[in-house]
């Protein structure tokens, strides 16, 4: 252990936590994980190989193909709409307001305490007929007024049925209904956008003024600046939480879990991918099935990740 | 494109000021309303949290509380074992925390700061890692906790942070290499060692992230519902969480208590929250990213 060995090899023992980390707790149980997926077993008796049954077996599970069209759906609406709305509320938080410290926190918060608390919270508001929302709707009006078959809608595969514009439809039940409750997830993550928000709010403070500047002397306005050098300078940050929500929403548990008290429900509405396999595993102790999922999961990140990065080329610009 | 000539330079101030103090006057009314919506909630809570049973079955939630019913807060807690919950959360969010910050930290800096072999492969086998779905790598763990009779004890739950998280590298990261390099080199001139430099100088200029990166693992540990529901088995080991979602199949009609309840696990957050915040944002540092 002479001066050059460490002169050459130091840095690596800063990093070495992680590296052991990596091979205990993520490379080794991957593979582990790959191993179980061709197993019969429940973690009591012996396990028994079954070969590649258990992916054969989860294609033509109903569950399984319901709960990732579900989830995919969930992500389809709930990754624009915070990443939407995120931008926005951090463009504002941006602005020189009096307030700013209060108005931060009263943001943030919802997404911080989007756990357990929050949830039931949003069972009871959310109550059909005497919950405060419903309340709310029926004494302003909105519901009544105007009727459902007035807004077109169409119906998608696995009776997945869309309508245009949520609020218009006379007493939609929210969580009860099937057809409501996942629309009603997503409208509750627009609560949890503060996460994004913190990010953009970060990457927003890192625009130098004087490219404002310049675009202002250039005769920009407010849109044009926006547009100009608002937008280019924070594609790394709209990639980067684009990435992030995109695995989170795949990955969507805590909400369903508590909303459906655990089952799904009603009529699988609910059923997450994640819940699933959960349930897969620790209910019905099927270990064999949920490692097949728990790879088909990562193989479907893997594909969006590698997708966004594809796409990600063409408009991400690193100044 | 408008072109600005010298006489009307002062028109144009004076334009411009106008126009911001216009955006900033739209930007704080919208903030006002969002804010009503965002808060409405934890509003409604606390006030559901002081009503007697009769009016919190009503669900009037724009209704205060009447008569003042304190009770729920005690009642609550007493029947959600609520002591020991928050002692357990405590030890776990605790020993997060601390593994978090020590070995994320460590590692980071090995990451901005120090060449070695390989450094750049790490890095990206690192950064994928963030992809990878906790549930991918569960079954086997569980089941290896299981086997050295972990399983129903918090170990499962502390010791990985000690490995750091790949998430809270990168941020730390990220942080450590926007500060200038000159300060490593007056040290290093002054015979301090990696360590020193690491220790010394690095870490107290880095307390924006440091505290961001442990609100974020304070916040997520407190919060974690998947991890104490797996490998937590008897009540007496439940973290808060846990606790308040049985607590939720068990007394779903009691409202008030259950606002109570809560109210009480989410406070801490507010608090630490709004101490902490005005570190936040600067100790976010993404530029650089995408590992050019």
């Amino acid at each position: 252990m002479n001066a050059r060995f460490w002169k050459r090899w130091g840095g690596f023992f800063f990093i070495l936590p992680w590296v052991v980390g990596f091979f205990l707790f993520t490379i080794g149980p991957l593979i582990a994980s790959a191993h179980y997926s061709l197993l019969d077993w429940d973690m009591l008796a012996a396990p028994r190989n079954v070969g590649l049954q258990n992916y054969r077996d989860l294609f033509v599970n109903p569950d399984f193909t319901w709960s990732l069209w579900r989830t995919a759906l969930y992500a389809l609406m709930a990754v624009p709409v915070t990443m939407l709305g995120s931008l926005l509320v951090a463009m504002l938080l941006n602005q020189k307001v009096p307030g700013i410290t209060i108005f931060r926190t009263v943001y943030y918060l919802p997404a911080v305490t989007s756990g357990v608390a929050m949830m039931i919270l949003w069972k009871l508001l959310f109550r059909p007929d005497t919950g405060p929302v419903d309340w709310a709707l029926t004494k302003t009006g909105v519901y009544g007024a105007l009727m459902a078959h007035w807004i077109p809608g169409f119906t998608l595969h696995g009776g997945f049925h869309f309508q245009w514009f949520p609020l218009l439809d006379a007493q939609p039940g929210w969580l009860s209904s099937p057809d409501w409750a996942l629309q009603t997830m997503v409208l509750l993550s627009v609560w949890g956008l503060g996460s994004g928000m913190i990010i953009y709010l970060a990457g927003l403070q890192g625009i130098p003024d004087h490219l404002y500047e310049a675009a202002e002397l250039d005769g920009s306005g407010a849109w044009g600046k926006f547009i100009n050098v608002t937008i280019p300078m924070l594609t790394p940050t709209i990639f980067f939480n684009l990435i992030m929500n995109t695995i989170g929403a795949f990955q969507a548990f805590d909400q369903a879990y508590i909303l459906s008290s655990g089952l799904g429900g009603p009529s699988r509405s609910l059923l997450m991918y994640v819940l699933l396999a959960y349930n897969t595993a620790f209910k019905f102790l099927k270990i064999g099935p949920a490692a097949a999922m728990a790879w088909v999961l990562f193989f479907i990140i893997l594909a969006l990740t590698a997708i966004n990065f594809y796409v990600g080329k063409k408009w991400v610009h690193y100044d | 494109m408008a072109t600005v000539t010298a006489p009307s330079v002062g028109g144009w101030r004076e334009r411009k000021r106008k126009r911001e103090r216009n955006t900033r006057i739209t930007a704080f009314i919208a903030l006002t309303l969002g804010a009503i919506m965002f808060a409405a909630p934890f509003l409604f809570m606390l006030s559901i949290s002081f009503k007697n049973p009769a009016q919190a079955d009503k669900m009037a939630v724009f209704e205060l509380p009447k008569p003042f019913y304190p009770a729920n807060y005690g009642l609550a807690l007493a029947q959600m074992n609520f002591m020991l919950e928050l002692r357990n959360t405590c030890v776990i969010v605790f020993a997060n925390v601390v593994g978090i910050l020590c070995a994320s930290a460590m590692v980071a800096y090995g990451f901005a700061r120090l060449p070695f072999p390989g450094k750049n492969v790490w890095f990206a086998i690192m950064l994928s890692t963030m992809m990878l779905p906790p549930f991918a790598t569960l079954l086997p763990l569980y089941a290896k906790f299981k086997d050295i009779g972990w399983v129903n004890t918090f170990l499962p739950l502390t010791v990985p942070a000690y490995c750091g998280s790949a998430y809270m590298i990168f941020l730390l990261r990220q942080f450590f290499m926007s500060l200038p390099g000159e300060l490593e080199d007056a040290a290093r001139i002054d015979g301090c060692h990696r360590f020193d430099i690491f220790w010394r100088i690095f870490l107290p200029l880095s307390k924006p992230a440091l505290i961001t990166v442990g609100i974020f693992t304070f916040m997520g540990s407190w919060n974690n519902l998947f991890g104490p529901l797996v490998y937590l088995r008897t009540p007496n080991m439940y973290t808060l969480s846990v606790g308040l979602a049985q607590f939720n199949g068990l007394y779903s009609t009691e409202y008030g208590r259950l606002m109570a309840a809560s109210i009480v696990i989410v406070s801490p957050l507010l608090l630490l929250f709004f101490v902490a915040q005005k570190y936040f944002v600067k100790g976010i540092v993404l530029s650089g990213l995408g590992g050019r």
